[in-house]
């Protein structure tokens, strides 16, 4: 039988495996690529959840800073410890700073009976309570399957 | 004829895999090393807050660290090194076979600079800097700052307890306050009895 040659060029074993290699090649290097770019994604999230967390930290660190301020302010202006309590009953105890969208710091402190030390070391006037990382996400997720009480799937 | 295109064809296709399969390795050990970057800032800088700024207590919990006092009388302020292997490795200082470098800036300065001017006491701040030594690059970096409080004299506390008296001279100098220990004055500052 003699084969028809009019339509272009032949396609015999060589172009079949070409075409089963070119696909493989490209899939398993578009899957390795996405991967690769998906662990890259996941590395820049982290790197930029910890830069957040720790600006939050230098907000924290603000609000006792400014905390210690008023506290030794009120303990030299006091005449005696309860004129002193008097006068930082109206201290905050507790600030939220937002990390990020879903996750804030919160810190609370606590205002111990001032001891005095020897140590030339600074010292502050009050105590750290808690210092925690705290989800603020009020999103209500759906946590069980929509199954009715006669056993079938309940379509409402 | 169909060879020949074939094996064209394959070549283009394949100078294309390579590039792929590279960008895909190359953007692996990007991440691995920002994983690991992260990792190692992350825990020297809450033990850096840990040791209130202190190198030669952080030291102690970085044997291999080199530390360089700017000021030996003031372990807070300079810096720590830290060398890797390419499998992020600690290594002593002698060791060769250094791929990483992690340094520590730590500074202490007044909270009023690093906080509200109207802050008083002082802070400690840091940077950490991770960094390939082979490719001269910087992987990561991290700054952090902690406060460490102001510095209470015990005169702050006589003056408090015993207004009108010498705070050098009238209460001796093992006595700890609590502010009630001090039995014989008047809160007020009057009737000193001592």
């Amino acid at each position: 039988m003699k084969r028809d040659s009019r339509f272009g060029a032949h396609i015999g074993t060589s172009s079949l495996l070409l075409i089963f290699l070119t696909l493989s090649l490209v899939s398993f290097g578009a899957l390795s690529l996405a991967g690769a770019t998906a662990d890259k994604r996941l590395s820049d999230k982290l790197e930029v959840h910890t830069a957040e967390y720790y600006a939050a930290s230098h907000e924290a660190e603000a609000f006792l800073a400014h905390t210690q301020t008023a506290l030794v302010n009120a303990w030299k202006s006091s005449t005696s410890y309860a004129d002193y309590t008097a006068h930082i009953a109206d201290l905050p105890t507790a600030i939220q700073i937002p990390v990020n969208d879903t996750q804030a710091l919160v810190v609370e402190v606590a205002f111990p009976e001032p001891v005095s030390t020897d140590s030339e070391a600074p010292a502050t006037l009050y105590t750290i309570t808690k210092w925690r990382i705290e989800t603020t996400d009020t999103s209500s997720y759906q946590r069980h399957l929509p199954v009715s009480e006669n056993g079938g799937l309940n379509t409402d | 004829m169909e060879l020949i295109a074939v094996i064209g064809f394959f070549s283009v296709v394949a100078v294309v895999c390579v590039r792929l399969f590279a960008a895909a390795s190359t953007t692996s050990t990007t991440s691995v090393n920002i994983n690991h970057a992260i990792r190692i800032e992350e825990s020297l800088a809450e033990s850096w807050i840990a040791s209130d700024g202190d190198l030669n207590r952080l030291q102690t919990l970085y044997p291999q660290a080199v530390v360089a006092l700017a000021d030996p009388a003031a372990a807070t302020d300079g810096t720590l090194t830290l060398y890797l292997d390419e499998n992020w490795e600690m290594l002593d200082e002698a060791t060769d076979g250094r791929r990483y470098s992690v340094t520590l800036d730590s500074q202490k300065v007044a909270a009023s600079a690093c906080y509200d001017p109207s802050d008083e006491g002082y802070a400690i701040v840091m940077t950490v800097t991770v960094n390939d030594l082979v490719k001269d690059t910087t992987i990561s970096s991290l700054q952090a700052d902690h406060y460490l409080g102001t510095t209470l004299s015990r005169v702050d506390f006589h003056a408090q307890v015993c207004p009108d008296v010498d705070p050098a001279g009238m209460i001796p100098a093992d006595i700890m306050l609590p502010v009630q220990l001090c039995p014989d004055v008047d809160m007020e500052g009057r009737n000193i009895l001592l």
